[in-house]
């Protein structure tokens, strides 16, 4: 661990010794002025090059001489530069975009060819532009949804809050939006996300090979960047759909210098609730807003200044009496600093917080009234260093420091005197890492990385001791043991904490590359459910006294090729990854507002998952899109104190998310100038479920017998989705500008299984009654979230 | 988590989303369930009954030929005699708060039943205290009344006071007109309330409502307070989880409810169904406007 610190410090003084000509600068659209992330940049002679950063800056280090050099990123025309190199130079570099298809499909042989040369794999990477044209489901476009399209990743099925990458939990994904960490991902229990297409530039999702930059969660990483704002003009977009409506407003603030950028959404299903003459629909409420900033300042020519920010709610009342709410809200405050032209820099400071709260609130009745908070906050400090020592090695290094506040219960009741609160939770989580990509010849890249972590659960709190600490039972506390404000209540640091990552890339020709990487991650905080997906009243709790960090590692291999001069992207991959010491709820539990968690969970539950995906993508020309295609398995395995408390009987079990096989094709077709297609078909393997074993009678109930878990399928499901967009040519000396978009969700109006259930035939009936209708007899039900097909129509427009 | 699926299918739908299919369903070896309890105030009954194939129609089979004792702290005290239901046993001993008490179920070699010679055993379960119900009374009730209600009407209240010191469990059932509300898996702790007064003139506590609105005078309404353990108030927890399925991304998914029954000689293998102490507290009132 010392070695590592002390490179760490030296690394500067080192690196600053070999600086020469470099040549760097950031790559821009040119009509809004919006920095572009992974463009790239080809030189011919020596062939050299590199890409932008998540900021859009590139270095690059040549010896000093006359060079060619292409810029160029989907969607935009290619720009290429002649440069006299004498000297470390700046180059701001903006491209055109593409604005139809059609044009696309016209510009010729664009040598995008990441897919085979990037030391990247298992990196799913979406354009905005290209997710608008995904059918979605009412028009909504809907950044996850669309990610779940591509082979990895899976829901448990519609409607599911959160996603699972290549068999994770939905918790053990990593989700920033501006690098600030988002706890819930999903608006209206899990049928759109809280992304605001509009507002969103660019979508990465690592579902391995993670960088040793991303730590803190197991699964993946999905890496949501906002739009900057046009620092050229202002502008605005917006639309109006079936669910909801949204607007952007953005612009200069200092024209190239400083901009901002606004962006709301409404749902309003309940504006249709309270048309409904039914007392029983009309008096309810159901609808979600959010709500994106960013205001950016280039100052001067080596710093760069963000403020971003996202306020999103959730807000649901049944009868006008009770209700809940959630959301998350998140501020990041960056600062880019160019040390010199090959060391570029940034330091972030992040808030974020994710509150729900379940009550009544009954202004005439203030007795009556009853408000359970519940909340986590974040407190991050980071540092993060790209040096570029020449185009061919490169080294990333930093810092991060997390501060968590949990705050699992409080309750204001007008029957109280004094509100009642669970102890809040402290902890701390910083973390180091360093990484190198190396050029190894003309064939071999690698990436090799460390982090570090470490994890402090922190008074004040006390801790309890139970009689059987393998089973801790609020009933048999014996003694507890109080830890002061700030104390070490559990540590968790040393080895444990070492996160190796690698990854390699080996070139067999121009268009073809074989690539493997490793990556073990830890995880903290843990979300801790009893449902089938997780709730919007879920919460994450610390790793600590009783609950111990959840590890991964993960080995991937792939093959990677384009074809046609990188029209089509074609790759394979495989990976294997185990998981340890992943929690799960005893039966029965009982998670909200209680004190001793410990005494609700099983712990050290062991995971395997393993896996094929193969995708072929099509990038330009008049028809793109995908088709994808995963093979996997994800088992559990949990022990429990005693045989009654073993899930499965202590056997590996399928998890709830286990589908063999998922096929996704996704397709984009531009029918004329005006007219664009589109298509989705889906098939997935059905779901597991478990099926009773049998029945027993307890009083005047029958109680179904579940001692398997996950021992059934449901049956498999498919769907097809079509869509239409009808884009008028742009009139030259208008603004103003719209579009229509139309879809179909669940064409053949299937009924895709959700669930089946078992349940009495007689739920409900009083006893006599029962008795005398076969009240013992049992049935089982399928549900179906979306019966039949969904039709839906959305106005877009900017000006 | 029922209603806002329910609710979500309407507004997206417009129509209801489940239907009934046939499936097949494996069959697990046939086990022993066993119910009962132990009052203070009228004796120990105990059911013993068999698993059965989820789908096999009718009432699962029962035993009507085992010994059943009670133990109270470790000691038999009582041995159950045969009730005129079918697989039902029962005994006039009453115990007493503060004692723990078992019941153990030895089935002969020969049963009828034609289960498996064996002995069962159920995990000490402590009676806990009961409060006394101090009085009942049937008052009109909406949404600005205090108890609130969400339909206005008359309903039943009781007025008692919750002892001192946190950790009381309690179930409790509803009679009307002597029948006994269907399917009622109600529980309460006294994690908000602890020592409390329910219905005093100065206490924040508003008197306890177990039903309403009435709909007929003359109807009489009867309730049973019962203390219970923790841990059956888990059970019962996991019964209402199971039993009350709707399938949906936010279900429970499905857990054994296995309960406090062991095979006493080895004790692994558990059976099904849970054995309870209760002290019990009951009172009524009759509408009569």
């Amino acid at each position: 661990m010392r070695n590592f610190l002390w490179a760490l410090c030296l690394l500067p003084v080192v690196l600053a010794a070999q600086e020469k000509a470099v040549l760097s600068g950031y790559v821009k659209d040119a009509t809004t002025g919006e920095d572009l992330i992974g463009a790239s940049i080809a030189v011919d002679n020596p062939k050299t090059g590199t890409v932008t950063n998540v900021y859009g800056f590139y270095s690059l280090f040549l010896p000093e001489g006359t060079y060619e050099i292409d810029f160029q990123y989907i969607g935009y025309q290619r720009v290429r530069k002649q440069v006299v190199l004498k000297g470390d130079q700046s180059l701001d570099v903006e491209l055109q975009p593409i604005t139809t298809q059609l044009e696309a499909a016209e510009v010729t042989a664009e040598k995008i060819d990441a897919n085979v040369k990037s030391i990247e794999m298992s990196v799913a990477k979406l354009d905005v532009k290209e997710i608008e044209k995904v059918p979605q489901l009412l028009g909504e476009t809907d950044i996850i949804r669309t990610l779940t399209l591509l082979p990895g990743v899976s829901t448990v099925g519609e409607g599911s809050n959160g996603f699972n990458v290549r068999g994770g939990g939905a918790d053990q994904n990593l989700i920033l939006l501006d690098e600030a960490p988002v706890y819930n991902s999903s608006h209206l229990f899990g049928f759109f996300s809280i992304f605001n297409a509009d507002a969103v530039k660019d979508v990465k999702l690592y579902k391995g090979g993670i960088p040793a930059q991303y730590g803190g969660r197991l699964s993946s990483v999905v890496d949501v960047r906002q739009k900057e704002g046009n620092t050229k003009n202002f502008a605005a977009q917006g639309g109006i759909g079936l669910l909801s409506s949204r607007l952007l407003v953005e612009g200069p603030i200092v024209k190239d210098e400083a901009s901002f950028m606004v962006a709301a959404r409404r749902s309003y299903a309940d504006v249709f609730l309270a048309l409904s003459s039914d007392p029983a629909i009309n008096q309810n409420t159901l609808y979600f807003y959010d709500l994106n900033t960013k205001l950016n300042w280039r100052v001067g020519e080596k710093d760069r200044l963000f403020l971003s920010g996202y306020f999103g709610r959730d807000v649901f009342g049944i009868d006008n009496l009770f209700g809940f709410d959630w959301g998350n809200g998140t501020g990041s405050l960056r600062w880019n600093h160019l040390f010199s032209k090959k060391l570029f820099a940034n330091f972030t400071a992040i808030y974020s917080d994710y509150t729900y709260s379940i009550g009544s609130d009954d202004e005439e009745n203030e007795n009556s009234n009853f408000n359970l908070l519940s909340r986590i906050q974040d407190f991050h400090l980071e540092g993060e260093f790209n040096y570029y020592i020449n185009p061919d090695n490169r080294i990333d290094f930093g810092f991060e420091a997390i501060y968590y506040r949990f705050s699992p219960g409080r309750v204001e009741a007008g029957f109280l005197e004094d509100p009642l609160e669970l102890e809040k939770e402290y902890a701390l989580e910083p973390s180091l890492y360093i990484s190198q990509e190396l050029k190894l010849g003309q064939r071999t890249t690698v990436q090799y990385g460390l982090r570090y972590s470490s994890f402090y659960k922190l008074g004040a709190k006390t801790v309890y001791q139970y009689a059987n600490p393998e089973l801790p039972l609020t009933e048999e506390v014996i003694d507890s043991t109080v830890y002061g404000r700030g104390e070490v209540v559990a540590g968790f640091d040393g080895l444990q904490g070492l996160e190796p990552r690698l990854a390699i890339n080996y070139l067999i020709n121009e268009n073809v590359s074989l690539k493997a990487s490793y990556n073990r991650t830890r995880q903290y905080i843990q979300l801790i459910s009893n449902t089938t997906t997780p709730t919007p009243v879920d919460l994450y709790r610390p790793a600590g006294e009783y609950i111990q960090p959840a590890t991964v590692n993960q080995v991937a291999l792939g093959y990677f090729q384009n074809f046609n001069d990188n029209m089509y992207e074609a790759s394979v991959e495989v990976y294997y990854k185990d998981l340890d010491n992943i929690v799960d709820y005893r039966d029965g539990a009982d998670l909200i507002f209680n004190e001793n968690i410990e005494t609700e969970i099983l712990r050290g539950g062991i995971g395997r998952a393993y896996g094929l995906e193969f995708l072929l993508r099509k990038r330009t020309g008049r028809l793109t899109g995908w088709l994808g295609y995963t093979l996997s398995r994800s088992e559990r395995k949990l022990d429990g104190p005693s045989a009654a408390q073993d899930i499965n009987l202590g056997d590996w079990y399928l998890a709830n998310f286990d589908k063999p096989h998922d096929f996704s094709l996704v397709a984009n077709y531009a029918l004329t100038k005006k007219w664009d297609i589109g298509g989705i078909f889906v098939y997935q393997t059905g779901r597991p479920f478990t099926l009773p074993e049998g029945k027993y009678q307890f009083e005047e109930f029958t109680i179904p017998i579940y001692t398997k878990r996950n021992n059934g399928r449901i049956t498999d499901y498919y769907r097809v989705d079509v869509s239409a967009t009808y884009s008028p040519e742009r009139k030259p000396n208008k603004r103003f500008y719209s579009s229509w978009s139309f879809g179909i969700y669940n064409l053949l109006a299937r009924r895709n299984a959700y669930s089946i259930f078992f349940q009495p035939v007689a739920n409900g009936q009083d006893i006599t009654e029962a008795q005398e209708n076969s009240f013992y007899d049992t049935q089982a039900v399928r549900l179906a979230i979306f019966g039949t097909m969904i039709p839906s129509v959305t106005w877009n427009f900017n000006f | 988590m029922k209603k806002i699926i329910t609710f979500l299918c309407i507004i997206v739908l417009g129509a209801g989303c489940t239907d009934v299919i046939d499936i097949e369903t494996p069959n697990r070896e046939v086990s022993i369930a066993v119910q009962g309890e132990v009052t203070d105030v009228r004796g120990t009954l105990v059911k013993v009954s068999l698993t059965a194939g989820y789908f096999d129609q009718g009432q699962t089979p029962v035993i009507n030929d085992a010994t059943v004792q009670l133990l109270e702290d470790g000691i038999v005290v009582s041995s159950l005699m045969r009730d005129t239901v079918d697989g039902q046993y029962r005994s006039n001993y009453n115990g007493t708060v503060g004692s723990n008490y078992q019941i153990r179920v030895a089935v002969p070699s020969n049963s009828t039943s034609g289960f498996k010679e064996s002995t069962w055993l159920s995990t000490p379960e402590r009676m806990n205290r009961i409060f006394a119900l101090d009085s009942f009374a049937i008052k009109y009730l909406d949404r600005n009344t205090f108890p609130q209600v969400f339909d206005e009407g008359f309903y039943a209240l009781v007025y008692f006071q919750e002892p001192e010191g946190e950790g009381d469990v309690y179930r409790w059932k509803v009679y009307e007109n002597g029948v006994q509300e269907a399917q009622t898996l109600l529980t309460v702790d006294d994690e908000f309330v602890d020592g409390g007064y329910f219905g005093g003139p100065n206490s924040l506590l508003p008197a306890f409502n177990y039903f309403g609105p009435i709909e007929e005078e003359g109807d009489s309404l009867g309730l049973e307070f019962f203390s219970i353990s923790k841990a059956h108030q888990e059970y019962l927890a996991l019964i209402g989880e199971q039993i009350f399925q709707v399938g949906g991304p936010f279900a429970a998914p499905p857990a054994a409810v296995i309960g406090n029954i062991y095979n006493e000689d080895d004790p692994d293998e558990f059976g099904f169904g849970y054995f309870v102490a209760s002290a019990v507290s009951s009172g009524g009132i009759t509408y009569n406007p």
